[in-house]
């Protein structure tokens, strides 16, 4: 007996969604609210991330560059390409942060000799032209020119349309027209230059890590059941005929009910711990009681797990069963965009330049006039925004395995539901937002009789903004 | 077998152009008025597009292969009117809730919705055909054409057409250049520094003969173009090509109608009225009839010279009886026809030639050399062959490709350096005391410069390149027959051949002929409705909705008034548009029609109504003149290029929104919007 | 004497930092009340909560008796609108969900009605529950403007993108041609009613000596001009109570004496006035009553010669 795929893939599917339109949210977000762009060329820039990423992944399908590289290697010309394309692209995001100054260093803390700023600079920039270009073909090399190469296009694209815009006191509506009018500027450049066919990526179906292989982009099915004694998890490859079960654990109702109460526990302690110190903490805000238990708890749920594993076999009746689809690529997108936030959190609480973005956040004159030089805040927010957008339109791009120009529109209206629903003032916001409106659209497909098709999954999306919008129009956080 | 003329082309774009001035109309009503940023504008076209399409269709039932509610076998007219009825009530119930949001917050809500339906339609079979297209709807009248026909019917539709054109031209006549149509807005005619400053403005109240010039050679009663032989042979084709009608109700329109002429000519109008009406009930249905005689008891109370619908009656009249006693007569048509499309390019030069008197000949000749120097670019690409992949097409293509972007540069670096090039466009060729400090005396002047040699394109194309291939097949004479026909541009010649028993006047001129009254009607009700104490409130709204608050004014009543307002035009808009394209898909109404609304409205400038017209015309030559353009090019290229189009029309939006925030057309934003 | 206005135990809290604090005090009909206090003792919040701009935390503000909630409480009219469009959207949402699986005209018609019905009962019930269970508060500021009170705003808030003319004509209240179906089908009436407008506006230019500036954007005014000009259109709605929020800020001192006789003028003719200025001089000489206001509440109120002499006084000003 086969459990059916119910609520559980669902909400599996909704936070893999979720995870996405957070990545791009996050850049939205960050740009409405520091350089008070409505941006709605930022799906654009998902869609240019996707796109960039067929340079590495598929060279032979991109026109001009195709000149150098067959179906999936280059030549020696095609790598000296993909290094200059990343090594100047990451140069010239530095560049735009604040001119040829910042290239010597006047960004960094303290006040550091030219040489060997623009040595670090160099070195920098080189390692990650090396990268991309040891890590050709593969996905993850695209990943890094995409995310490279839109570090530098968002920034440029402040700094000759919105900084001039801005300059001259546009309005918040002539910034959303403008906005409207750059994506149009850059899907269209984009569909002339690659063609309106509909790109595939080309991911590896067996990766070999750390020497094992590991089935990547097949999914594996992981089962749970439910039944008087307890709960079995059993994981199978259904790739093999007959489908071959690759772990079952059994837990009894007393190992269950040991792992939540471990679980629980450290969260507890965990919480206990960040918030109770007080000022003797120097780091409470990064790893505040909140994130402490929650990374506490999740780390002694899986290890309690695996330790109280007992083996078993598949029950042939159980109470209650289901079965979620997970695939290692699928997983990865939920772990690189958890990893990214991450480092974005890190970037917000424990650097001056996220203290100053924060500062800006709320009060972008009263930051200036404290002394923050609120432009080069601003262009950080776009390389960010840039990056963050790029290696979500790569993970969109691997996700539906098809990059077509409107991709980045589509997941425009999610984004911007995502933003408003996280009350429109905060990172943290966007990111619980778009969690909420990655869970609604897939939970909702399967939830709603009658509405079978995926054409509803924007809709969906935007009814929960709606009534949001009705209700509490300052949003979910809104108010605190 | 001839190739279609470059008239038919023409008629179906303006057609086109005329349903999407109605669309930017009524986004300029809610955006550029209001103030609410309506970016799910395409919403209320799909609403208006499908209920009329759903109630003119027979039931589902009777067609193979499609599914869809309603199916009511309705006419067009009430069907539109429905049309429109209802996406003026989904605006209402759009705007309640959304109306209280902040701005941006009300953009993606109204986006969202659009996104939402557009989705609905697309999806649900039982609705409206699902992803299928839904078609099998007739068009109106369609039967009757071509004209001209034997039946009463058709004489009635040939009077309906005569009366529009005739009543358009005596009105465009006895409006040129008589300071209200003309200097009132625009103060860059050569004698616009002689008009006192502070003249006082009408606010939809009293408009008679306040502006006209003494100097300008326009009095009441005189010649229309101005004293001088010139004039008078200018006025005698004006005469001639109105068939005497038009030219003497436009003089007389110019002279203040005393008491008892206003009511007699008001009871031409009835009696106008009332024989049409029977006509009508005679010809097709009683109820038309009465919607007949309805509009043209409106337009004659309507329009304040009422020598102008005067004029298109009587001439109706005539055409009507000469086509009925001669049983659909060629001649008739062709004489009636005939004579307005030759008044449309003699008004058409006056007009551009009025309207650029300041321009020197030295600045024509730029123009002109800069519309050569754009098809000369072309010239190796045609040349060398196009399409054909082989070596000396590629090199075609290069060198076209680096003549164009010779081309662009040139533009760029001549509208840079203009001022220099040419210091008497700085200080005298644009108003004399303009407010503004800074020095839009320049760019304007060159972007009037570029607007002269689009239109020098546009005659290049029409009456130069449009006759190469004729010459090639079929010599001169072809091209004469080509010129006769482009000229004669609202009869078709059916057949291959330019005699009086070939003219006709097919559906698309009737279509074009509907929908530019139609758009007459749209720009009319904007015009009375911004005009009025209620337009008045919109812009106090758009300015500061609390000082509105303040003084008392129910904003939210109002913003949702504009938005039913506007969303019922955008629905008018789509009920013509089922009619144009015989078929309605999900795909029509994609986010991007709002888009090309903004960009229509941002061309023609926010909050004038004019400029919306302008902005249609513009976007649609472009589309139109980069189909042509890409038709060079290698077919391979060809969707690149589609694509790039779009792009272009990105950028151009905001390049607009940069250099000339006030659009196109106006000198400034508050020239253009508030001095009526 | 009645009191036109009454304002008992107001408050108002933003974020935490407390505005108006239980401020209580009346405005005698027919007299010039002067609002002072120091910096940031909340008069400007105090107006725009009269105004009906914000709404209080508590309190209560009576104008002619009436409460500011029920004067700003939505006609028969505009409920039923209300309603109506909730039974259409329900009403149209029934047709769908029956058509969808294909169904007669009867059950159309039958899931229109339930839907509509569900729809107007639907917000009926929610009236309802806002009105009983949850403190909530009008927000329609024009109402009370309509009713007779109207306000200036401390920073001049001219519509700049219209002539001066305009501004002054938008002001009086009930236009015939504020009406889209009289200004499209009553043209006659509609503009007979301009030509008063107008006639109107250029008389209240005249007197405020800037009919040059009629067809001037207002835009263009300068500082002064600009505060004429607010003047001028809050007269122009023919109010009863007037707030004047600075007045006479940066207008120049002949214009100054001409406008306070007019004021006076005013007061004479009946109408009420309260205003909050900074000049002490012009406020000393024009006010019949002031209320003296410090952090949030009333300090006092008196004749200016009290007022004066009042040692509270001095200290709020000297203390703030």
């Amino acid at each position: 007996m086969a459990p059916s795929t119910e609520l559980a893939n669902a909400v599996v599917t909704g936070i893999v969604t979720g995870s996405v339109v957070a990545l791009g949210a996050i850049g939205l977000a960050l740009v409405y609210n520091i350089a008070e762009v409505p941006n709605f060329a930022h799906g654009e820039l998902l869609m240019l991330g996707a796109y960039v990423a067929l340079f590495v992944n598929r060279p032979g399908t991109v026109p001009v560059f195709e000149l150098l590289a067959a179906e999936r290697t280059v030549g020696t010309g095609g790598y000296a390409v993909l290094f200059l394309l990343t090594a100047g692209a990451a140069l010239a995001a530095v560049y735009l942060l604040g001119g040829a100054a910042a290239l010597t260093g006047s960004w960094w803390p303290g006040d550091p000799p030219a040489w060997l700023a623009l040595g670090v600079h160099a070195l920098a920039a080189a390692a990650l032209g090396g990268a991309v270009v040891i890590g050709f073909p593969s996905i993850w090399a695209g990943l890094l020119l995409a995310a490279t190469v839109l570090a530098a296009v968002a920034p440029l694209l402040e700094k000759v349309i919105f900084q001039k815009f801005r300059e001259k006191g546009a309005s918040l509506a002539t910034m959303l027209i403008v906005t409207l009018g750059l994506s149009f500027v850059l899907r269209f450049s984009t569909q002339a230059f690659y063609g309106g066919d509909v790109r595939t990526y080309e991911v590896p179906d067996v990766g070999s890590i750390f020497g094992f292989d590991v089935e990547l982009s097949a999914a594996n099915f992981y089962d749970l059941y439910v039944t008087d004694a307890g709960m079995v998890l059993n994981a199978v490859d259904p790739g093999s005929t007959p489908p071959e079960p690759i772990f079952t654990a059994n837990y009894s109702w007393l190992a269950v009910l040991a792992v939540l109460v471990l679980t629980v526990g450290t969260a507890v302690l965990g919480y206990r711990w960040r918030s109770g110190g007080g000022d003797e903490f120097g780091a409470a805000r990064t790893f505040g009681p909140k994130l402490a238990a929650a990374v506490l708890g999740l780390v002694a749920f899986v290890v309690s797990a695996v330790a109280l594993a007992g083996s078993g076999s598949v029950p042939d009746a159980a109470g209650f069963s289901t079965r979620v689809r997970l695939s290692v690529m699928r997983a990865s997108v939920v772990v690189i965009a958890v990893l990214m936030m991450g480092s974005l959190h890190f970037l917000l609480q424990e650097t001056k330049l996220g203290k100053a973005m924060r500062a800006a956040s709320d009060n972008l004159d009263l930051a200036k006039t404290t002394g923050i030089n609120t432009d080069r805040v601003m262009m950080a927010t776009w390389i960010i925004a840039g990056a963050f957008a790029a290696v979500a339109g790569v993970m969109l791009g691997v996700l539906f395995n098809q990059l077509t120009v409107n991709m980045g529109f589509f997941l425009l209206l999610p984004m911007f539901a995502g933003v408003i629903l996280g009350g429109l003032s905060s990172v943290y916001g966007a990111i619980l937002g778009s969690y909420i409106v990655g869970l609604s659209m897939d939970v909702g497909l399967f939830a709603l009789p009658g509405i079978d098709s995926s054409t509803y999954r924007i809709p969906i999306a935007f009814a929960v903004l709606l009534v949001v919008l009705l209700v509490k129009p300052e949003g979910i956080t809104g108010g605190a | 077998m001839h190739s279609v003329a470059l008239s038919s082309t023409i008629v179906s774009l303006g057609t086109i152009v005329g349903i999407y001035a109605i669309l930017a109309l009524g986004l300029n009503l809610k955006f550029g008025y209001t103030g609410l940023l309506d970016i799910g504008h395409v919403a209320f076209y799909l609403v208006g597009a499908y209920v009329t399409a759903l109630l003119v269709l027979p039931p589902a039932s009777e067609q193979a292969f499609a599914s869809y509610i309603l199916g009511l076998n309705w006419p067009w007219l009430p069907a539109i009117a429905v049309g429109t009825l209802a996406a003026g009530v989904v605006g209402m119930l759009v705007a309640l809730p959304a109306i209280r949001l902040r701005e941006d917050y009300l953009a993606i809500a109204v986006l969202g919705i659009s996104v939402i339906l557009q989705r609905i339609v697309q999806t649900e079979g039982w609705l409206a055909n699902g992803p299928g297209s839904l078609r099998g709807f007739d068009q109106p009248f369609r039967t009757q054409f071509p004209l001209p026909g034997d039946t009463l019917a058709a004489a009635a539709l040939f009077g309906f057409v005569v009366f529009v054109l005739w009543t358009g031209a005596t009105y465009a006549l006895a409006r040129v250049d008589t300071g209200r149509e003309s200097g009132g807005r625009e103060s860059e005619f050569a004698d616009s520094d002689s008009r006192p400053p502070a003249e006082v403005r009408s606010d939809g109240g009293d408009r008679s003969d306040s502006g006209v010039r003494p100097d300008g050679g326009v009095t009441a009663g005189r010649t229309i173009s101005g004293p001088g032989m010139r004039g008078k042979i200018v006025d005698s084709l004006l005469a001639l090509t109105t068939l005497g009608i038009g030219y003497g109700a436009a003089r007389s329109a110019r002279t203040p109608t005393g008491e008892t002429e206003r009511r007699a000519l008001l009871g031409v109008g009835a009696l106008f009225g009332l024989a049409a009406g029977i006509v009508a009930w005679l010809a097709f249905e009683w109820w038309l009839g009465l919607v007949v005689l309805a509009a043209a008891l409106a337009v004659f109370y309507g329009v304040r010279e009422r020598h102008v619908p005067t004029a298109g009656a009587i001439t109706a009249t005539v055409a009507f009886v000469a086509m009925l006693l001669t049983g659909g007569s060629s001649t008739v048509l062709l004489v009636f026809l005939g004579a307005i499309s030759l008044f449309t390019w003699v008004f058409g030069g006056v007009a551009v030639v009025r309207r650029y008197s300041d321009l020197s000949a030295r600045e024509f000749a730029i123009a002109l050399g800069l519309a050569v120097a754009f098809v000369a670019a072309f010239l190796p690409l045609i040349v060398l062959g196009g399409g054909g992949g082989d070596e000396s097409s590629s090199i075609g293509l290069l060198l076209t490709l680096g003549l164009l972007g010779a081309f662009l540069y040139g533009i760029y670096y001549l509208g840079v350096n203009w001022s220099r090039d040419s210091p008497e466009n700085a200080g005298g060729g644009g108003d004399g005391g303009s407010v503004t400090a800074r020095s839009v005396g320049s760019d304007a002047a060159f972007v009037r410069i570029v607007g002269v040699g689009a239109l020098w394109l546009f005659v290049l194309r029409y009456f130069g390149m449009a006759n190469v291939t004729p010459f090639q097949l079929g010599g001169v004479s072809a091209v004469a027959y080509n010129t006769v026909e482009n000229l004669l541009w609202l009869v078709v010649f059916q057949g291959g051949t330019v005699t009086f028993d070939a003219a006709a006047f097919d559906f698309a001129r009737f279509l074009l002929v509907l929908t530019l009254t139609s758009l007459a009607v749209a720009y009319y009700l904007s015009e009375l409705t911004v005009d009025s104490p209620f337009g008045r409130v919109l812009k106090a709204i758009r300015e500061d909705e609390d000082v509105a608050t303040s003084l008392g004014k129910n904003s939210f009543g109002y913003k949702v008034q504009s938005m039913m307002l506007g969303s019922a035009m955008a629905g008018f808009a789509g009920g013509l548009t089922a009619i144009y394209y015989q078929s309605l898909v999900h795909t029509m109404f994609v986010p991007r029609v709002t888009f090309v609304a903004f960009l229509i409205l941002i061309i023609g400038g926010t909050a004038n109504n004019r400029g919306m017209i302008l902005g249609a015309v513009i976007y649609w030559a472009f589309q139109r003149a980069t189909a042509d353009v890409a038709g060079f090019f290698p077919t391979a290229m060809q969707s690149s290029i589609q694509a790039l189009r779009l792009a272009f029309i990105g950028a151009l939006l905001i390049i607009i929104l940069y250099y000339r925030p006030e659009g196109l057309w106006g000198e400034k934003l508050a020239v253009g919007g508030e001095s009526e | 004497m009645t009191a036109i206005l009454d304002v008992e135990d107001l408050r108002k809290t933003f974020g935490g930092i407390t505005a108006v604090d239980g401020a209580t005090f009346e405005v005698e009909e027919g007299t010039i009340t002067g609002l002072i206090g120091p910096n940031g003792a909340g008069k400007t919040t105090t107006f725009n909560l009269i105004s009906g701009f914000y709404t209080p935390d508590g309190g209560e503000i009576r104008y002619r008796g009436t409460d500011l909630q029920g004067i700003m409480r939505p006609s028969d009219a505009e409920q039923g609108i209300w309603m109506s469009a909730s039974g259409l959207t329900f009403g149209g949402a029934g047709i769908a969900v029956v058509a969808s699986g294909g169904a007669s005209a009867l059950a159309l018609g039958g899931a229109a009605l339930v839907g509509a019905g569900m729809g107007a009962g639907l917000y009926q019930i929610e009236e309802r529950l806002k009105d009983r269970y949850v403190d909530f508060a009008h927000n329609r500021p024009f109402r009370v403007s309509q009713a007779g009170l109207s306000r200036t705003f401390q920073i001049t808030r001219e519509l700049q993108g219209m002539t001066v003319l305009e501004n002054l004509m938008l002001a009086p209240q009930d236009q015939p041609g504020e009406n889209l179906a009289n200004a499209w089908f009553r043209r006659k009436a509609v503009a007979n009613a301009e030509e008063d407008v107008r006639e109107e506006a250029s008389t209240m230019l005249e007197f405020l000596e800037l009919d040059h500036l009629a067809d001037e954007q207002a835009g263009n005014l300068s500082g002064g001009q600009r505060k004429l000009l607010e003047l001028g259109r809050v007269l122009m709605t023919d109010p009863e109570l007037i707030l004047l929020d600075e007045p006479v800020a940066g207008v120049n001192p002949t214009l100054t004496t001409k406008l306070l006789e007019r004021i006076e003028n005013l007061r004479d003719q009946g109408y009420t006035f309260c205003i909050v200025e900074h000049d002490m001089e012009v406020i000393m000489n024009l006010s019949d009553t002031i209320i003296v206001m410090d952090q949030g509440k009333k300090l006092m109120q008196g004749t200016p010669e009290e007022v004066r002499n009042d040692q509270r006084v001095i200290d709020a000003y000297l203390g703030g």
